[in-house]
């Protein structure tokens, strides 16, 4: 019967809808761990590891699953000045678009730049987030739309949802997100973009006024 | 290189981590929202307003929880705050019928004065939770309607009307404990 042999049918999915369901899954468990885990289970550390631990699950299995190498992803050194190269013109441009507003609105301060230690802090969060956006959600973009327009343009609203309900830290993110996403897409190279995130963070917290950014919270916590 | 096999069989894992994965988080999501509530809103709050008139406001709350503790409770009358005080007066009957271990959860308000018409009283409870970061109010039995007639509304005290301060402030110069 043409019933039992539907029934019986192995459902597969393709590839492109596994990939957007995997970029909405991470991102939804990030938008969990915002939203939802602050203002319920702040104290838990546990519940408030669960959504994180399981995205990062499955951002390795997927690249397991993928026959994804570190070098792929970007975790790599040798093409570290290249990427650099590219990244450097949009980078002066952004910069000087950030110190133009702290100097207009009277905010630039110095006192965040003296602390090497949250420079350092940047450094490693920079490169979590990049290999995030980059190393997982940027490619399974492209796997979902190829390269170009359409995929640089996910990342960049994903990285800017993941920063609402701060408006200016998701336009900068969204800027920010879209230049990083098609400099990946050229050259992938996560120490790199890590090194950007974290000049320009330190640059945007250190012009911004503080009203402005709120100490860069996002989620509930831009709330508190 | 990988087999054909090898990755479908890799990604069918994939697949099937996600299904999971959703199904826990929805979970996660599920119990979080309901334990926050059982926290924010304690359920074990048992009592009723037995009557409202221009007069009174009285009834019984017990925390079943714990039920040798005193609960707080606030008066609104249309909406406004008018007075809170501890439900401790006694109420035998409560004790009598097994709500509660010992008398001591009635509460009773003086009505203050009110604009002659119909009025609605409603008594909330008050949790706190979060050490103290929250504060809810719950909702004690139902609303209670009550009339006021024009004999009663003829005082000449101030009435309860954009602020209830004013009424509170009436009754504590006339000797009286503003929480009845």
């Amino acid at each position: 019967m043409a019933e039992n042999e539907n029934s019986r049918m192995n459902v597969t999915i393709s590839d492109r809808t596994l990939a957007a369901w995997e970029v909405a899954s991470v991102t939804l468990s990030f938008l969990f761990a915002e939203w939802m885990i602050q203002p319920f289970a702040a104290n838990s550390r546990v519940i408030s590891a669960a959504p994180l631990v399981l995205a990062f699950a499955l951002m390795l299995l997927s690249h397991q699953a993928r026959g994804e190498t570190a070098r792929e992803i970007g975790w790599r050194v040798d093409n570290f000045l290249s990427a650099l190269r590219l990244l450097i013109l949009p980078m002066i441009g952004l910069g000087l678009l950030i110190l133009l507003v702290g100097w207009l609105s009277h905010s630039l301060r110095s006192e965040k730049l003296q602390l090497w230690q949250w420079a350092a802090w940047l450094l490693i969060w920079g490169a979590v987030q990049q290999y995030v956006l980059q190393g997982f959600i940027n490619r399974r973009a492209q796997i979902l739309w190829g390269r170009g327009a359409r995929s640089v343009l996910l990342v960049a609203l994903v990285f800017a949802l993941l920063h609402l309900p701060n408006p200016w830290l998701s336009v900068a993110t969204f800027i920010g997100g879209a230049v990083w996403a098609a400099v990946y897409q050229r050259i992938p190279n996560l120490p790199a973009l890590a090194l950007s995130h974290a000049l320009m963070s330190l640059l945007l917290a250190s012009s911004f006024p503080v009203s402005a950014i709120n100490s860069l919270r996002v989620g509930i916590r831009y709330f508190g | 290189m990988r087999t054909g096999d090898a990755q479908h069989g890799a990604l069918r894992r994939l697949t099937r981590y996600l299904i999971a994965k959703s199904i826990i988080e929805a979970l996660l999501v599920g119990a979080l929202a309901v334990c926050f509530y059982l926290t924010a809103f304690n359920p074990f709050f048992r009592g009723t307003v037995d009557e409202a008139n221009a007069r009174q406001v009285y009834g019984w709350a017990v925390n079943e929880r714990a039920p040798g503790l005193r609960v707080e409770v606030q008066l609104y009358i249309d909406g406004r705050f008018v007075a809170s005080r501890l439900a401790d007066l006694s109420r035998p009957d409560v004790k009598a019928a097994g709500r509660a271990l010992d008398e001591w959860h009635g509460f009773s308000f003086d009505t203050p004065p009110l604009d002659p018409g119909e009025h609605v009283a409603r008594v909330y409870v008050v949790h706190e939770s979060g050490e103290g970061v929250r504060r809810t109010l719950q909702l004690l039995g139902n609303p209670k309607r009550f009339r006021v007639g024009d004999e009663t509304g003829r005082s000449s005290s101030p009435r309860l009307s954009a602020n209830s301060n004013i009424a509170l402030s009436f009754k504590r110069r006339k000797g009286l404990r503003p929480d009845g």
